[in-house]
């Protein structure tokens, strides 16, 4: 776990085109909500609680027993903008949040006949643009202007895994980087919204000229290239046996592209106007998802739509963080420090039950993404990561499935889209048996000397079990425990046989407690 | 006595707002005040017999697309004929390939139709088409039909899941799921009949896994009273379930051991025969939709006998021959067939012309679908094909046809909407009109 500590502390100095007077500032940022939605108490969480929170966040797991003890060490005032600055420093980082992404895209890609979409190589290119801070603007135009492999270029996967396919990708685009829901004009004028159909071709037309091969098995080998001709026409839907209508490309700004030009040609201009500070959805779109992941619920809610369905909440706050972003040019870690740096990401969970709690006047629980629970157990238990072998297509079997890791499996059991509300994520049955019985996971909850698991070394390094109690606490929940904790943990150790089993049963208590998969 | 305690038990849980199930259920909602003890544990203990009463339906999917030709429509003496030659059945009048001898026996219990006619002849298209009744529409991925039985029968009291898979589909990339439905309504999976998946089992002793699960539930308490009442009562519902199921008495459902070797037999010892067995045993302990996938076992082509289909079909036939005829034997003989339904199908049929290596391609105007069981009028033909088995020539039915029917045997309203997560209802079925053959 040491690698994890060591990034270092860098302070970012961001670099933009507005004076620093007119900056947003957290300060600002809070009172601007305030002045909407009061906080429901005045109270922050502990230091404990905050970094649990943040590095979870920003990271993708809790943070390690010794990450807190510095932590906890420091008595500087700003200390948690300077554990933020820390944090947004480390690889980690661009991981988490390129894992977010990359769920986002390919929750909704359906499978393509005979081959296994490689996501890997979209996840390494986007932790790294990420952690270098790349404007997001820079990596979404890379996103959608991308040609070539896979393999060899990383940010071609999202037209690739759409298989080139103009509809999909015309809605896709507009649901991922600017959360305007345009598909359903697909067939009709959208029935609450303003688009018309032919908008929705318009936009279809600027991909027109992308073609795709998807070779058998290997999705990472899949190539995207100009198909050198060719115009969209729109389907008619009176009559679909007639010719539709010949679309001439154009944005849903009303910016137009002559028809004849390549594919480069298009997608770069599609690429330009998307990611682009006049476009009124772009900014508004990433930093309300964002928002919504840091603080339990977006200003519009699902993240994906702004369609006028859906009430907008504290849209000042929501128009203010979109306009910085913006001026920052699209600075990614900036958006992030804005809003975690706010009272109000460090307030408490609501100190009574409520039912009808207004959003943003308390903390609300989050559950854990797929990786964020893996790497959550790697940190508590150090879970080892068990790939099988990978099998070969042969003749008979022609179409293996590619083997799944200890990562995989864990990761696709907590899965779930990152672009659906809160409330619409269920847990289940299969991460219930994983976390009760899975044996790679069982096997780290092992007392024994010979077992050479975290318990065992705990229980040989520490003499005391109300130290143990604690130090199992800090490992698993990065908290240390309350004094009814310490008693119940107490209790059970004391009636306990075999102080051993006890352990174990403490151990396998809090990786199975509701607070472990749940961001607080 | 029991039943007014179960209806009401149902009352308290909002089970009253499962449709179709409810439809099934005889009896009223009377008997207040027999909930004051423990209404709840007698919930537990009987909500197996009351998940029993709704009716279940297992699918029989043969992976790929079987032959018409080879299985329950030949054309004897045609060009298109394949290996098969036909024998008579139990049926006057109806006759089967010769690859279904132990099928044929049982034919007054089968409805045999002969005429679907679909719009996919692309596996992962048809797969979709088929599964959920929809057509594939790249922004919706539809729930396949278990996952709409498993939402219908929803009861959280109940301690195994509701819809389960016995065997692999030969490709995974073509495979459906619960879709815009959600995660909860997946299949529960079993790769080999016999075997249950690795977590379920716990692995330590029950004692202590109850030991362990009151202990995190006192963590979860005090997790509760600082703010986090929601988490914790969502994770609990999840957790009661789960360990019911992990530590269920009637666990052993899942093994086969000890049924009696003739009827294993009978069965046929391959993966497919033993997962009919299994099917009938979760039917018997209330799961409602089980599906059973044939694919053969040799290799991924499965049923897709695009070459070699004079060397393949008779292994394949011979695998889901005794599988299908004695499991609806067995179901008969234990009183269970009138309430279980069992459903024959792939994807689409096969060419009529064959091949020079003996296979045929995909076709999609003119398959069988075979149905037995669930109340349905058996001993039948519905529709026909032409003498060459191009063309249907009699009672065409589309995908959306079943999909009623399936419904209606069911309890299901076929034309009820559900609501998906972003707003937009959904039919169960999109039009279509139940096959009225089957019924009445």
């Amino acid at each position: 776990m040491r690698s994890l500590l060591s990034c270092a502390v860098v302070l970012v100095s961001a670099a933009g085109s507005v004076s620093a007077a007119e900056r947003l500032t957290p300060e600002a940022l809070e009172t601007s909500l305030r002045a909407e939605v009061p906080a429901a108490s005045d109270g922050s969480i502990s230091d404990e609680q905050f970094l649990r929170r943040a590095t979870l966040d920003l990271l993708g797991r809790q943070p390690t027993a010794m990450e807190l003890e510095e932590f906890l060490a420091s008595d500087s005032a700003d200390r948690r903008s300077q554990e933020i600055e820390r944090l947004l420093a480390c690889p980690e980082f661009g991981q988490n949040w390129a894992n977010y992404w990359v769920d986002t895209i390919a929750f909704r890609v359906p499978p393509p006949e005979l081959t296994f979409l490689n996501y890997d190589p979209l996840r390494t290119w986007l932790a790294e643009k990420l952690n270098t801070n790349t404007g997001w603007d820079a990596i979404v135009r890379d996103i959608l202007s991308a040609t070539g492999k896979v393999k060899d270029n990383p940010p071609v996967t999202f037209v690739a895994y759409h298989e080139a396919h103009p509809q999909r990708l015309a809605s896709e685009t507009a649901r991922i980087f600017m959360s305007v829901q345009i598909g359903c004009a697909q067939c009709h004028d959208h029935p609450f919204d303003d688009w018309k159909r032919e908008q929705f071709h318009e936009l279809a037309a600027y991909f027109v000229r992308a073609s795709v091969k998807f070779p058998w098995n290997e999705g990472a080998e899949t190539e995207v290239k100009d198909k050198g001709k060719g115009e969209y026409t729109m389907p008619n839907v009176s009559d679909p046996t007639q010719k539709g209508t010949e679309m001439t490309p154009a944005f849903l700004t009303g910016k137009a592209l002559e028809k004849g030009k390549s594919d480069a040609e298009r997608r770069d201009e599609l690429a330009q106007l998307v990611a682009n500070p006049a476009n009124p959805w772009f900014a508004k779109s990433f930093v309300n998802r964002v928002w919504s992941r840091l603080m339990g619920r977006g200003f519009y809610d699902p993240v994906d739509d702004f369609g006028p369905a859906n009430l907008a909440y504290v849209e000042s706050v929501h128009e203010q963080l979109a306009a910085d972003f913006v001026d920052s040019d699209f600075d990614v870690k900036r958006t992030f420090r804005l809003i975690m740096n706010t009272p109000a990401y460090q307030q408490p969970l609501p100190s009574h039950v409520s039912t009808a709690q207004d959003p943003f006047t308390t903390a609300t629980t989050t559950k854990l993404r797929g990786d964020e629970v893996y790497a959550s157990l790697v940190t508590a238990i150090e879970l080892p990561n068990v790939t099988p072998p990978k099998m070969e297509p042969t003749k008979e079997i022609r179409f293996p499935p590619p083997p799944k890791s200890t990562r995989d499996v864990v990761a696709e059991t907590f899965s779930f889209d990152p672009s659906a509300r809160p409330q619409d994520v269920a847990r289940t049955l299969q991460q219930a048996m994983l976390m009760m019985n899975n044996e790679q996971l069982q096997r780290q909850i092992d007392a024994r000397p010979e077992s050479g698991t975290v318990l065992a070394k705990l229980l040989q390094t520490v003499p005391e079990n109300r130290d143990r109690v604690e130090e199992l606490f800090l490992s698993v929940l990065a908290r240390r425990p309350t004094d009814k904790e310490i008693t119940i943990a107490m209790e059970h150790v004391s009636v306990a046989e075999d102080r051993n089993m006890a352990f174990e049963d403490l151990l396998w208590s809090l990786i199975n407690s509701a607070e472990f998969t749940t961001k607080r | 006595m029991l039943r007014p305690i179960l209806d009401l038990s149902v009352s308290r849980h909002g089970i009253q707002s499962r449709r179709g199930f409810l439809k099934q259920l005889s009896g009223g909602l009377t008997a207040a005040g027999v909930m004051t003890l423990g209404w709840r544990d007698l919930m537990m203990a009987q909500a197996a017999e009351l998940q029993k009463q709704g009716k279940s339906m297992i699918l029989l999917w043969m992976d790929g697309g079987p032959s018409q030709f080879d299985t329950f429509n030949p054309k004897i003496g045609s060009p298109n004929q394949g290996p098969a030659t036909a024998i008579d059945t139990a049926v006057p009048g109806l006759q089967f390939a010769d690859f279904w001898p132990e099928t044929a026996k049982i034919a007054d219990r089968l409805a045999v139709i002969r005429s679907m006619r679909t719009s996919e002849a692309e596996h992962d298209r048809a797969i979709t088409l088929v599964r959920t009744g929809y057509p594939p529409n790249p922004a919706l991925r539809y729930p396949t039909f278990g996952s709409l039985i498993a939402r219908d029968r929803e009861n959280p009291e109940f301690e195994f899941p509701s819809f389960v898979r016995i065997g692999k589909p030969r490709i995974k990339t073509r495979d459906v799921d619960a879709g815009v439905l959600g995660v909860q309504y997946n299949s529960f999976n079993i790769d080999q009949a016999g075997k249950l998946p690795d977590d379920v089992r716990p692995r330590v002793a029950e004692d202590v896994l109850r030991r362990r699960l009151s202990l995190t539930e006192r963590f979860d308490a005090e997790f509760a009273a600082v703010g986090a009442v929601a988490a914790v009562n969502e994770k609990r519902s999840v957790y009661d379930r789960t360990s019911r199921f992990v530590l269920s008495p009637r666990l052993n459902t899942f093994q086969l051991d000890n049924e009696p070797d003739p009827l294993r037999d009978a069965y046929g010892r391959t993966n497919f025969g033993q997962g009919c067995l299994l099917a009938r045993r979760l039917v018997e302990q209330g799961v409602s939709f089980v599906e059973v996938i044939s694919s053969g076992d040799r290799n991924d082509a499965g049923w897709d006998t695009h070459n070699n289909g004079f060397r393949d079909q008779p292994y394949l036939c011979a695998e889901v021959d005794p599988a299908l005829s004695t499991l609806v034997l067995d179901l008969e003989e234990r009183g269970m067939l009138e309430n279980t339904l069992v459903v024959w199908m792939g994807e689409f049929g096969r060419t009529p012309k064959i091949k020079a290596d003996g296979g045929r391609d995909h076709y999609s105007k003119g398959w069988p679908v075979v149905l037995a069981g669930g109340g349905v009028n058996a001993g039948q033909v519905i529709g026909a094909t032409d003498a060459d088995g191009v063309d249907v020539t009699d009672r065409p039915i589309g995908i959306q046809d079943l999909f009623v029917s399936l419904c209606q045997t069911m309890g299901l309203d076929p034309h009820e909407e559900y609501v998906t997560s972003d707003g937009r209802p959904i039919k169960l079925v999109d039009g279509g009109e139940a096959i009225s053959e089957l019924f009445g």
